[in-house]
């Protein structure tokens, strides 16, 4: 029985190490993962509307050109949804240095998170635009509302639960990625768990890594579930 | 004010092609309530959509108070269906929106400044007796309260028209009334012109003026609700009538049956009463004077926006000769008469 306590005893104590933490460098890396989390969910978040808005304007439409378009947008959607994200990362890393003149550092990171991320949302968007009654469209349409009042005054406004907890499950997806991505040298908390944890065998680091990721997706969480809360009134 | 001429509205899906409205030419007149009843199928939903372009006619003219609808596209369009009114079904409210948002939502629409909005938003609150749900959303109202909302809605824009499309047959019998009651007093108030679409024959006895009777994509029939009560010329017709008159109609029939079987030599008659006829004892009038008995089957008594109809389904008995008089006198007194032979299988 010794030795099985023994080996408890020291895995435990492995993860204990917090002399090990270099808590600047923690703090620093966790602002690393916000920023890529807040920076690339906001621009998924305004990419996923406008694809989904796109999507649904032209699904079921019988003109050539809405047809040609919903395909086209289709199928970037579904190539980008399919690429695991690791592969999609290093794949972009020539139009990562393109435009943001670096592959390292969190900036660096923003561009793969918000490609894999933002036709994901779209079709999240898709949905939650089909879900509306189309007699709801159709009594807009004959007070003579325009396509934009349809857009901001009907589609916007009936599916913005689904839209929220559809970024709610996106930012969620994104922090994941976030780690990934520090992998590859994007920083954040992924990153820090990666190179000193890992590398340098640290579990402690790890460890504090991971809760820390724990409490932003339990923030994001909350927050996305007490929004949609407060404004479904169906 | 609404004229219809010629209108015909073909779909297609690629290969098959299905005629909704078949060449249909319709009148109606300023302030006037104009049914179009038929079952579902017939073409009056959109028959209905053509008036406010939701659907382009395939050819023929919608003409509103001189606007050839059917020639106006985008933006000029969009201007005439603001003064085009309509309520649905399933009321078609935003979830999202309070019932005075959902009122001022036309006006949003039409960019009528914010305080305008309001007054007016109140205003038509009123109308539709809604006082105090003000900020109720839609989920916290019943069916007949959603209805008031839609009409309030439907009026924003103080329309020429208003479009009804099956308006109350998602709402219970005592909502429907209510309904039916708030559109007539509309109608009076404003001097509206409705036009109501409908599968139920009350509807169109209870509220409006003039109907016009859909089969197949075409108006089968036309005229004034009392002349159309009395004197319907299509089976289909007298079909919507009698559901609505005589709502027990397979039980009544069967009975028919069992007395054309067991007195061959009596006559089975429905007559249709109307106006002052309804009033006078002509039964046992006619009864003593050519010595004919009476059996009375199935009777019941209907208003109508016009004057109260009644229906009632008799067996006489007594000599051939009698009979005959009888009937002929019913005739004189303006009592509407259809003697029955058989009675079809339902």
């Amino acid at each position: 029985m010794w030795p099985t306590i023994k080996l408890g005893e020291s895995i435990f104590s492995q993860y204990a190490e917090f002399s090990d933490i270099n808590w600047e460098n923690m703090w620093e890396a966790t602002l690393e993962t916000l920023y890529m989390t807040v920076g690339s969910v906001m621009a998924v978040f305004f990419l996923g509307i406008l694809l989904g808005l796109l999507l649904f304007e032209t699904n079921d439409k019988d003109t050539p050109f809405a047809r040609g378009l919903y395909r086209l947008v289709a199928f970037f959607v579904n190539v980008f949804r399919s690429i695991p994200f690791i592969i999609l990362i290093v794949l972009l890393i020539p139009f990562t240095k393109e435009i943001v003149g670096s592959i390292t550092g969190p900036t660096a990171g923003l561009p793969a998170l918000i490609l894999s991320a933002a036709p994901f949302y779209g079709r999240l968007v898709e949905t939650g635009f089909r879900e509306i009654d189309k007699g709801v469209i159709e009594a807009a349409e004959a007070m003579g509302a325009s396509k934009w009042q349809i857009i901001y005054k009907v589609l916007i406004p009936e599916s913005l639960p689904s839209i929220v907890a559809g970024i709610t499950v996106t930012s969620i997806s994104l922090v994941g990625y976030t780690a990934m991505a520090g992998v590859i040298g994007a920083g954040g908390l992924g990153n820090l768990a990666y190179l000193e944890g890992f590398q340098r065998s640290r579990p402690a680091v790890t460890l504090v890594a991971t809760i820390l990721i724990l409490i932003i997706v339990f923030v994001i969480q909350a927050v996305g579930d007490r929004v949609v809360r407060a404004i479904d009134k169906r | 004010m609404i004229d219809l001429k010629n209108v015909t509205k073909i779909f297609s899906d690629g290969k098959e092609q299905i005629t909704a409205v078949d060449d249909v030419s319709l009148s109606i007149k300023e302030g006037e309530i104009y049914g179009i009843i038929g079952y579902s199928g017939a073409g009056k939903s959109t028959l209905v959509r053509t008036l406010n372009g939701l659907e382009k006619p395939s050819s023929g003219e919608v003409i509103i108070d001189g606007n050839n609808l059917s020639a106006l596209k985008g933006g000029d369009l969009r201007k005439e269906r603001q003064k085009i009114g309509m309520i649905f079904q399933h009321f078609n409210l935003l979830w999202s929106r309070t019932v005075k948002e959902n009122i001022q939502f036309p006006l949003e629409i039409a960019g009528v400044p914010k305080n305008e909005q309001e007054e007016k938003a109140s205003e038509l609150i009123q109308l539709v007796g809604l006082e105090g749900r003000e900020d109720a959303y839609p989920a916290q109202l019943s069916g007949g309260q959603k209805q008031r909302v839609g009409i309030a809605r439907a009026l924003a824009n103080d329309p020429k028209v208003l479009l009804c499309d099956e308006a109350t047959s998602a709402l219970d019998p005592q909502t429907t009334d209510d309904v039916l009651d708030l559109l007539v007093d509309i109608n009076k108030r404003l001097n509206l012109t409705i036009v109501i679409i409908t599968h139920e024959m009350h509807v169109i006895r209870k509220i409006c003026h003039r109907v016009a009777v859909m089969e197949g994509g075409k108006v089968v029939e036309e005229g004034n609700v009392l002349d159309v009560f009395k004197n319907p010329q299509k089976e289909i017709t007298k079909r919507f009538i009698r559901q609505d008159t005589d709502p027990d109609s397979e039980d009544t029939d069967e009975i028919l049956a069992q007395l054309i079987e067991q007195y061959p030599n009596g006559r089975i008659v429905h007559l249709t009463f109307h106006g002052t006829g309804a009033q006078a004892p002509i039964i046992s009038t006619i009864s003593r004077k050519f010595e004919v008995d009476v059996n009375i089957i199935q009777g019941s008594i209907q208003a109508t926006q016009e004057t109260p109809i009644g229906s009632l389904y008799v067996q006489l008995l007594g000599e051939e000769i009698a009979l005959q008089q009888a009937i002929a006198e019913f005739n004189r007194m303006q009592v509407e008469t259809e003697v029955i032979e058989h009675v079809a299988d339902n």
